[in-house]
């Protein structure tokens, strides 16, 4: 059994003062099948109440600033013990419809389809993995949070995200169900985005980024049919102003 | 025999009242915002008790079937397993909202009101056209025309037997107060600019709720709050929302909705407080879905539908495929993404080139079309520079579902003033007529 500590920091900056500033977080974990949390907490600066709310995506911390302020941080921490060999258990395969359609973000075009023809008919996830092993370059900078799977494919450039987004789309074309996952990856770093497969009856976690299958350095935050799913942040505000953010997450081992 | 002649005289007088009351619907045409009066006809649409009976019958049925199909969607998909509906008409539709899965609505009422249209053929059957859920506009359009034919001719309505139809508020606050979770009831408004600002104005009015837009409302410590206009603050029981699903909760659905309430759906979805309609009931009323609304009445209700869908063909089927292409021309062809009357194409009355390219493009998506006979409406008459003129025209009967569903003994009787048009939507030029549903 791997034991992970993990601590999330998010720092938003605005240009001028805002209120009314309403969001929602997520960025705990939830216990499952492959792993349990041992603990964990979260607090946001400056302080205001929150609740916890859980909905199809994962677990979600909801809160309305009313005063003005011209920064806020968010720090989530916790202890995860990951489950070794354990997957989480699908639903029955007719309630899995979502995960087969392709979304706006996943739909393919004319690259998407031609990489889609060149796949073999049978291990197709890892014959995905070893393509984008072999051709998508990691590039933070050349995309962004909205750029589709289309778009990063006629590039073959971008972050974590545009891998999983492409993963997704060739695996929905060959029929296979699939869902995004956003979560936590050992060492520093940011958020981290991989794929969950269907194979039998539970879902494969499979990391096209690091072209590896997810094992107990991995944990789950949150899971959807794409990113607009599953952002991490998501605010509204009063104000005429320009949000920067900055976010970092650190993962380590515990021993005990 | 109904008299109607001494009503219709007033014609112009109840015309100008309704214009003075606001009855008017807004249009965003070429980017401008314009106000249009929607012409009322005095002379009704005349539905017989037995008619009534069996449509009430019908509808009551229909809707029951939408609403458990809507229910079992977004949880156990018994529908989809057994091979009834085709996932790809369900999760692809622009109607499912993926955030509502598992979601379940205060006393399970999906669509506390449906407006459902219907066309009644030349040999007088009926069918429907149309299942409407999201949030059907129209019912205060006939309340206040009734109560101004009954000021213009109160003999009218002394003599011919007409059941009364001033009771929808009433009905419309029963749903509402069937589902309430503990506190007040709001309708919620885009705004004045929105086409049917009227119609909220009139039934939060009618109903005695708060007339509220979204800035008045905030979420705090989990429940939704109306700050009113003393400076204190309400705990909201009910939400009747005129603003669709998209627009409700920036943080849960388009973020860059303006209007709605950050955190409403999260709300909503602890129980503590009613949306109506529910969220993510656009599924069951797609244009593409609606083939299938006779196959789940028979699946969750295990009854024949006593209404008939018009004869309709999904260009996803095959066999269907070839029977569209086959007769082409007598057949009119649906674009299942939109509503209003956009997106409806009638074969023989595209030119040849015309012809091909909407061949082609259905070829490519036949998903997103269905195709329909063209049916042959019965004509109601309208009456044209003071001569009876025969017109297309149609019906939207409201069903409020509260703890049984109840189909109002009126409706939204809409027709099209060009002689050679089949569609009536307001927002393509078209008048109404009050509907009465006769106690004889």
């Amino acid at each position: 059994m791997g034991r992970l500590g993990f601590l999330f920091q998010l720092q938003l900056t605005f240009s001028e003062p805002v209120n009314h500033h309403a969001f929602q977080l997520r960025c705990l974990p939830k216990s499952s099948v492959r792993q349990q949390v041992v603990q964990s907490s979260f607090r946001v600066l400056p302080e205001c109440k929150t609740i916890m709310s859980d909905d199809h995506f994962g677990l979600k911390q909801l809160g309305s600033m009313i005063t003005l302020h011209a920064g806020f941080s968010v720090q989530a921490e916790g202890i995860v013990d990951i489950l070794p060999g354990m997957c989480e258990k699908a639903d029955s395969n007719w309630k899995l419809g979502p995960y087969r359609q392709e979304t706006f973000l996943t739909a393919p075009g004319f690259v998407l389809k031609g990489m889609a023809a060149e796949l073999p008919e049978h291990n197709v996830p890892a014959a995905v993995m070893s393509l984008l092993s072999d051709r998508f370059v990691y590039a933070p900078g050349k995309t962004h949070a909205k750029t589709t799977a289309e778009e990063a494919a006629a590039q073959m450039q971008g972050v974590c995200q545009d891998e999983a987004h492409i993963m997704l789309s060739l695996l929905r074309m060959k029929g296979i169900p699939c869902r995004y996952i956003v979560g936590y990856m050992l060492g520093e770093g940011s958020t981290h985005a991989w794929v969950e497969v269907l194979q039998g009856e539970t879902w494969i976690g499979l990391d096209p980024t690091n072209h590896r299958t997810v094992n107990d350095e991995y944990i789950v935050i949150s899971a959807g049919r794409d990113a607009n799913d599953c952002p991490v942040n998501r605010g509204v505000f009063s104000g005429a102003a320009e949000q920067q953010s900055q976010s970092s997450v650190s993962v380590w081992h515990i021993n005990d | 025999m109904t008299d109607t002649r001494e009503l219709v005289q007033h014609t112009e007088a109840i015309n100008e009242l309704l214009a003075r009351y606001g009855v008017k619907f807004g249009l965003y045409k070429n980017g401008t915002f314009k106000e249009q009066l929607f012409p009322f006809d005095a002379i009704p649409r005349i539905i017989s008790a037995d008619d009534f009976s069996y449509l009430d019958h019908g509808l009551k049925q229909r809707v029951t079937a939408l609403n458990c199909f809507i229910s079992d969607i977004y949880g156990d998909k018994k529908i989809i397993r057994d091979q009834v509906v085709p996932e790809e008409f369900v999760f692809d539709s622009p109607g499912y909202l993926h955030q509502c899965e598992g979601q379940k609505p205060p006393r399970g009422i999906w669509s506390h009101i449906s407006g459902i249209d219907l066309v009644q053929a030349l040999d007088k059957s009926w069918f429907i056209l149309e299942d409407n859920l999201r949030v059907p506009s129209g019912a205060s359009y006939p309340m206040i025309a009734r109560e101004l034919c009954r000021r213009a001719s109160p003999k009218t309505f002394q003599t011919n037997g007409v059941v009364d139809n001033r009771d929808y508020a009433s009905l419309l606050r029963s749903a509402m107060d069937y589902v309430n979770t503990g506190g007040c009831t709001v309708v919620l408004t885009p705004g004045r600019y929105n086409s049917a600002y009227f119609e909220h104005s009139y039934l939060a009015e009618k109903t005695g709720a708060h007339l509220v837009s979204g800035s008045e409302l905030t979420v705090e410590d989990g429940y939704l709050w109306f700050n009113g206009y003393d400076g204190q603050k309400e705990k909201v029981g009910t939400v009747y929302r005129r603003i669709s699903d998209d627009y409700l909760d920036p943080l849960n659905f388009r973020a860059d909705s303006l209007i709605g309430i950050p955190h409403l759906y999260d709300v909503f979805r602890q129980g503590h407080v009613a949306l109506m309609n529910a969220p993510g009931n656009g599924v069951a009323d797609d244009k593409g879905i609606y083939y299938f609304v006779p196959k789940m009445i028979r699946y969750y209700l295990g009854e024949e539908p006593i209404l008939n869908n018009a004869p309709t063909y999904l260009p996803f089927y095959k066999d269907d495929m070839k029977y569209v292409l086959d007769h082409f021309d007598n057949l009119v062809l649906k674009d299942v993404a939109e509503a209003g009357g956009y997106g409806v194409v009638f074969g023989s009355k595209m030119t040849s080139q015309q012809k091909t390219d909407f061949i082609a493009l259905l070829k490519k998506n036949p998903r997103r079309f269905i195709a329909q006979e063209v049916i042959d409406f019965l004509d109601l008459d309208i009456m044209d520079n003071g001569k009876p003129v025969a017109r297309k025209a149609d019906l939207r009967a409201y069903i409020l579902m509260g703890e049984e569903p109840i189909v109002w003994k009126s409706g939204l009787t809409r027709f099209s003033r060009n002689p050679d048009s089949f569609i009536v939507n307001s927002s393509q030029g078209g008048g109404f007529k009050d509907t009465w549903v006769l106690s004889h």
